[in-house]
């Protein structure tokens, strides 16, 4: 009696195994023949399926998210004393404060705080305009912590991304206003600067949140960077998968 | 260049070339997450996070070693975590949902068969579908899956074989439309 001829060794057959002899009793008997049919039928099935692409906006995500970590690499180095320094400053800040409020009522000293507020804050855009690009960036942070944020700061904010000299000062400024993707003017304003950035890093990062905003005014303008001949391929290619996703 | 000299290159902080792998395993990696987790939006965000997490953990990955193991154990430990997170309906599953929109009825039965055998996949367990997709649908071979699962070669071969006869039950079972 012959043994019998498992599914195993069909699918082993069936998988490139050399087996004439079974091969033969498998061509011989109908039954055999119907079992092997039935496993190669499933087998091309698997093999005929065609992948799917990837989303343009998947790409598109991990962009943006690589921009970060290039930037973040980048100021790392050069922050170290600035973080250490802005420590010391708020100890001394808060030791000072802390011993002028302990004499005062608490209308007193939450008009006080009102009006350090406000100078902060005059401050702050001060010194956006006048100093160095690391305090430019350490002013954006600031600005972008604020639990709270007046229409004048986003304006500050607006007026650094379309101005400021450095590439990585306006990349500051615009993730801060990321916080702020709500207010259709300034969904307005990040579409206008399309116009007005030049630097790809900062170009491929306004792309993309206007991606994830999904601000289809921004249809224009990226077929107007498309067209540039300054522009770069890869900033070209970013507008291009932007607008089909945005389309 | 080969897919370990990239991966050395952006351990040494030339993320750029991050977008080179990026083309490479992008499309495998997403189709299978596609076919393990049979949902396009969780699939779609499990690939996205999936390279964020070789940028940001690319220090541990071991130099010399296989970029493709790596990658894939990375996408079999994301895949683990969102079964563990997610209850899965899969009563609601589309098998339409994994297929791509440009393949249409083309009347040769091609598109119906694919049908039919995305529905059988829905049928197998979470183990035995990753199973099928690494070995069949990825192409791996049976040594790589075994290292990855910590196993013996014989027995990826005899859980595949299995993993195989299972899903031709289910598939000559479901009635065509």
């Amino acid at each position: 009696m012959k043994e019998e001829i498992t599914d195993e060794q069909i699918i082993a057959l069936l998988e490139g195994e050399v087996n004439p002899a079974l091969k033969s009793r498998i061509d011989a008997d109908p039954e055999l023949t119907r079992r092997f049919n039935n496993l190669k039928e499933v087998l091309e099935a698997i093999e005929i399926t065609q992948e799917v692409e990837v989303p343009a906006h998947v790409q598109a995500g991990f962009q943006q998210a690589l921009l970060q970590e290039k930037l973040k690499g980048n100021n790392q180095t050069q922050w170290s004393w600035m973080q250490i320094a802005a420590a010391i400053a708020l100890l001394v800040i808060g030791f000072g404060a802390g011993k002028f409020s302990s004499g005062n009522t608490s209308e007193e000293l939450s008009s006080m705080r009102a009006e350090i507020q406000s100078l902060k804050e005059v401050t702050l855009t001060n010194t956006l305009q006048k100093h160095s690009a690391s305090k430019r960036i350490l002013a954006v942070n600031q600005i972008e912590e604020k639990a709270s944020i007046n229409r004048e700061l986003v304006s500050t904010l607006i007026t650094t991304l379309n101005t400021d000299e450095s590439p990585n000062v306006r990349y500051a400024a615009l993730q801060a206003l990321k916080k702020f993707m709500g207010e259709e003017d300034v969904k307005a304003e990040l579409v206008k600067s399309l116009e007005a950035q030049t630097d790809p890093l900062i170009q491929i990062s306004l792309i993309t949140i206007l991606v994830e905003a999904e601000e289809r005014s921004a249809i224009a303008p990226l077929k107007d960077m498309i067209n540039d001949e300054q522009t770069t391929p890869e900033v070209k290619q970013q507008a291009q998968v932007a607008i089909q996703v945005l389309t | 260049m080969t897919d370990e000299q990239l991966m050395s290159l952006v351990k040494a902080g030339q993320l750029d070339y991050l977008n080179e792998l990026f083309s490479r395993y992008s499309k495998r990696i997403y189709n299978y997450f596609l076919k393990s987790t049979l949902d396009r939006a969780d699939s779609d965000d499990l690939t996205q996070d999936l390279f964020i997490r070789v940028m940001k953990y690319r220090n541990s990955y071991k130099e010399g070693h296989s970029v493709q193991f790596w990658i894939f154990q990375i996408a079999r430990n994301m895949v683990k975590d969102h079964f563990r997170k997610m209850k899965v309906h899969k009563d609601q599953f589309n098998p339409v949902e994994v297929m791509p929109e440009v393949m249409e009825e083309s009347g040769n039965g091609e598109w119906e068969r694919e049908r039919k055998l995305h529905q059988a996949m829905m049928s197998l367990s979470d183990e035995k579908r990753e199973l099928l997709v690494l070995s069949k649908f990825q192409g791996m071979k049976y040594e790589q899956i075994a290292t990855m699962r910590e196993t013996s070669v014989s027995n990826i071969k005899v859980q595949v074989h299995r993993t195989i006869k299972e899903l031709r039950d289910i598939y000559f079972e479901i009635k065509e439309d």
